[in-house]
């Protein structure tokens, strides 16, 4: 087929529609011998010619020899007519899931792990009979077009058979032999594939095939991003960084790379700073991690004890050092290997808020690095941070920022009685204005304070039967920095979805299953790129949202305001009703966002203003969280359910359960007791977001061009029977 | 029976509950338990010291090592009881949790024209606070706790005698003195080796 009319009819397809009748492909209908597109008697003619040359085309039962067999194939084929339509691209790749919409049509996959192949049939006609269904190495379209051999990547097509049923649930066909694919992507991180339904039977990419991945991977299978990467490593262990305004008793630095860095160029950078009492080499399992991915990894002393402000000076000094001494540093082996401009920060504790606070500094003006400038610096994770300096410093504004923290840190401990050791803070900080970067928040259950390195003390605070310990701790943040460093430096988002999706979700390899991890996500500011419903920071009557949408709502006590707890305690108490919100910790911070509860069947709805074409967006994203140590919250003692609904401007509705991905939820607090009466610790925001599209599966009938309100609905006909909510960033997201 | 199913409930909520959690910090101002080590030292190029709000350059001064309540010197991100040396705040070199000894720098010369006599300061720790924060105003105010307390100088005699047994430092710079540090951390805290290594390491030579 020619290339453009089949991108045409992969574009109709993919808008829904599927054509038929059009002209077969070329090579796609054998018993279309003289390849005029019909079936005639010309072909029998053809065969005939064929058969007496002794050309083995006649050769239709593929045995070599030419027999009677051969023509009764041929008859067969002719017989059955050839396939008609075009190739068709769809979504084929997903989670299954046990309700409605039924399938999660994710690109993200962990090398394994169980995965499905889902039709809509509301978008595509799901093939009658069994069909091969193939995982074939990714190709773009021209490649496709130029080869359009199937070839599965598991040695073997896999015979399936869709259900043909008006649900997608009816249509789905679990992968066998995934064991057989391919994860290991060297240094990179994932493994494209392309999902193909041949249902021509063929064993090529022709007419009436159904695939994922036409233009673009249709899937990624991750391997286990625990495990370090290929390349062998060198390490300097220390050596002195002697630049002004580095103490002499500051001074050292530890250095890994690749050790075939003389054949490599424009390699990534990531430097580490420790926090107070912590030591510079005591991150080795990050230098491992990192530079066996190919990148080049410096960690060095911090100047913490004085303070926040030198700790900062040196995070900020260090680089200046290495930057304009790669020349001999480790005998200048590095220089003209480096891409200065795909550096990353990480910083641990009074290192952790030093990061945030150096990027203020050279934003603001304060410091002018020598060697470096502030666009070099992709990336600034903050490990469980204090919060001295609070709001105008300790800032990462337009960042792209990471924030991780274990909710069992005995030291910076995430609780309300002072603002110093309330992590969030600074991660709220960031992007929150026009231009700002995406934020990402890591928040592991279980894990201590110095789980983030080699040696400090054990300072766990919590249940004994929740502590995960330091490898675990370790093995959660080792994915979310390999992700974020890959999308930050490499530009791969797909591993993106590790730290976007629900961890039961996406259950990454290399971390136990009952480990919980919290993920919550603010894509970049960039309101071409997004449409914020409703953040809370204008409009600050309960009854319009922040884009001027109407809101209203039953649900009981909703309180609109800075997520701030008002007081020093974590008990519960109507007159803090945001307690557990240990996120604006000052009164400089104005994140703000809304609290509620339900203890029967309730609702908020934001109307919107005129209507909303949904399927110019990929996501319909928000935050939410369970607020702690409510007696709603506590009587419930488990993951939150409720229903989001979207409604058009017909009245037609369709809804879908924030349980429906890996039947998860909102998360309930971690069962910590201290700071005041009760267990439950920090709220937990998490993110999430649903695929517009998957309102509309199985043809439910909701005009997605023409969206007039999103409504959720809460209590025991939605879901959980009651609760204690805390809500916030309502975007939909392109 | 009763009893023992009390017991067991409570033994199992024990179990349940929090486990290794840090050390409350320890009420301030608290006197320092003992002075084990002395030297004065003595610089050519004066060190600017980024351990208190005015960040005085320091020219001479001493390195002191002091046995400590550990809970005191527990390494924490939060605020930690700030080390005071007289009318100053001083340096701490290492941890000293396992050990329980703090080797630290005070400078001599940060204040006034007479150079500190350290046989007639009180050596304590104040109130938790960030040291960079801490200035001549707030010194005087933790000084005054301290007092209050109780809380005197060390006897001139011990004092003397400590100082006796070694001669003064005399370098370039604060480079010079790292290799000594280093040494007494070993000595007095050998738990903390990479400290010692780092400190040491400041001396060789740079970018290999």
């Amino acid at each position: 087929m020619p290339m453009q009319f089949r991108r045409a009819a992969v574009l109709a397809a993919a808008a829904g529609l599927v054509f038929a009748g059009a002209a077969n492909a070329q090579g796609s209908c054998r018993a279309d011998l003289d390849g005029d597109g019909e079936l005639t008697l010309f072909d029998f003619l053809e065969f005939q010619n064929l058969f007496d040359s002794g050309d083995l085309r006649a050769d239709f039962d593929g045995d070599g020899d030419l027999t009677l067999f051969d023509f009764l194939e041929f008859q067969n084929e002719f017989d059955a007519g050839c396939p008609s339509g075009d190739i068709i691209s769809a979504e084929l790749a997903a989670e299954s899931l046990s309700q409605y919409p039924f399938a999660d049509y994710v690109r993200a996959f962990s090398e394994g792990r169980p995965f499905t192949v889902a039709i809509d049939p509301s978008v595509v006609t799901p093939p009658v009979g069994s069909v091969n269904i193939y995982i074939v190495a990714d190709k773009t379209a021209a490649e496709w077009d130029a080869d359009p051999t199937l070839t599965d990547a598991r040695g073997f097509a896999q015979p399936g058979t869709f259900g043909g049923g008006a649900s997608t649930n009816d249509n789905k066909v679990e992968m066998g032999g995934i064991g057989f694919l391919n994860a290991d992507a060297g240094e990179n991180i994932g493994v494209p594939y392309d999902v193909v339904i041949d249902v021509d039977g063929n064993g090529e990419l022709s007419g009436g095939d159904i695939i994922d991945g036409l233009d673009g991977p249709g899937m990624w299978l991750f391997k286990d991003l625990t495990t370090l990467g290929p390349a062998a490593r060198t390490r300097v262990a220390t050596y002195t960084a002697t630049f002004p305004g580095i103490p002499a008793s500051r001074d050292q630095q530890r250095l890994t790379y690749p050790s075939d860095i003389a054949s490599r160029t424009n390699v990534p950078v990531v430097i580490i700073a420790h926090g107070n009492g912590q030591q510079y080499v005591w991150y080795d399992y990050m230098h491992d991690h990192f530079a066996s991915h190919g990148w080049v990894v410096m960690s060095h002393e911090d100047d913490t004890g004085p303070g926040i402000e030198t700790a900062s000076e040196t995070i900020l000094r260090h680089p200046d050092y290495f930057w304009g001494n790669l020349d001999t540093i480790a005998g200048g082996v590095l220089e003209g290997r480096l891409d200065k401009s795909q550096t990353s920060w990480i910083g641990h504790s009074r290192g952790g808020e030093g990061v945030a606070r150096a990027w203020n500094k050279i934003e603001f003006g304060i410091y002018n690095p020598v060697n470096y400038e502030l666009s070099d610096i992709n990336l600034v994770s903050s490990i469980a941070p204090t919060d001295f300096l609070l709001t105008s410093r300790s800032n990462p504004g337009g960042s792209n920022h990471h924030h991780i923290a274990g909710s069992g840190d005995g030291d910076v401990n995430g609780g309300p009685t002072t603002p110093i050791t309330q992590y969030f803070a600074i991660y709220e900080r960031a992007g929150n204005d026009e231009g700002d970067n995406q934020r990402t928040n890591t928040y592991v259950w279980g894990a201590d304070h110095n789980d983030f390195n080699c040696c400090g003390f054990n300072d766990y605070s919590g249940p004994a039967a929740l502590q995960i310990g330091r490898a675990e701790a370790q093995q959660a943040a080792k994915i979310a920095w390999l992700v974020l460093i890959q999308d930050a430096v490499r530009g791969n988002d797909v591993g993106m979805e590790f730290v976007q999706r629900e961890k039961e979700s996406l259950r990454p390899l290399g971390l136990r299953d009952t480990t919980k991890v919290i993920n919550e996500y603010k894509a970049a500011y960039d309101l071409s790129q997004k449409t914020i419903i409703d953040d809370f920071q204008t409009q600050t009557s309960t009854s319009i949202a922040s884009s001027g949408a109407s809101v209203s709502f039953d649900v009981t006590n909703l309180v609109e305001g800075r997520i701030d707890d008002g007081d020093t305690s974590f008990s519960w108490t109507p007159a803090d009703p945001m307690n557990g919100m240990t996120r604006a910790d000052n009164g400089l911070d104005q994140h703000r966002g809304i609290v509620f509860d339900y203890n029967s069947d309730r609702f908020l709805e934001f109307d919107l203003v005129g209507t909303v074409d949904f399927n110019e967006y990929r996501w319909l994203s928000f935050r939410a969280c369970q607020g702690t140590r409510h007696p709603d919250t506590v009587a419930i003692d488990e993951d939150q359910t409720f229903m989001v609904t979207l409604r058009d401007g017909s009245g037609n509705t369709s809804s879908i359960s924030i349980g429906a991905y890996g039947n998860a939820g909102l998360q309930d607090p971690f069962p910590r007791t201290g700071t005041g009466t009760g267990a439950g610790w920090g709220n937990e925001l998490e993110t999430f977001r649903i695929n517009p599209q998957d309102f509309a599966r199985d043809g439910v009938n909701i005009d997605l061009s023409d969206i007039d309100a999103i409504r959720f609905e809460f209590g025991p006909s939605h879901g959980t029977a009651r609760g204690r909510i805390g809500f916030d960033d309502l975007e939909l997201l392109r | 029976m009763k009893f023992l199913n009390t017991t067991l409930a409570a033994t199992a909520l024990a179990a349940a509950v929090v486990i290794a959690a840090p050390p409350q910090v320890p009420a301030t101002p608290a006197a320092v338990q003992d002075i084990v080590f002395a030297q004065p030292f003595s610089l050519e190029t004066g060190e600017m010291s980024y351990w208190r709000a005015e960040r005085p350059t320091v020219k001479s001064g001493y390195i002191i090592v002091l046995k400590v309540n550990p809970d005191l010197v527990y390494p924490r991100q939060s605020a930690e009881p700030v080390l005071y040396v007289g009318d100053t705040t001083a340096q701490r070199l290492n941890v000293g949790y396992r050990s329980g000894h703090v080797v630290a720098v005070v400078g001599a010369d940060i204040t006034g024209d007479k150079a500190m006599d350290l046989s007639k300061v009180k050596i304590w720790f104040g109130t938790p606070e960030l040291p960079e924060r801490v200035d001549a105003k707030r010194i005087a105010q933790e000084s005054a706790l301290a007092d209050a307390a109780g809380i005197k100088p060390f006897d001139a005699e011990k004092i003397s005698n400590l100082l006796a047994q070694n001669e003064t430092l005399n370098e370039q710079d604060m480079k010079g003195i790292q290799d000594e540090l280093g040494a007494l951390v070993r000595r007095f805290s050998p738990q903390e080796e990479s400290v010692a290594a780092a400190l040491e390491a400041g001396t060789q030579t740079s970018g290999n």
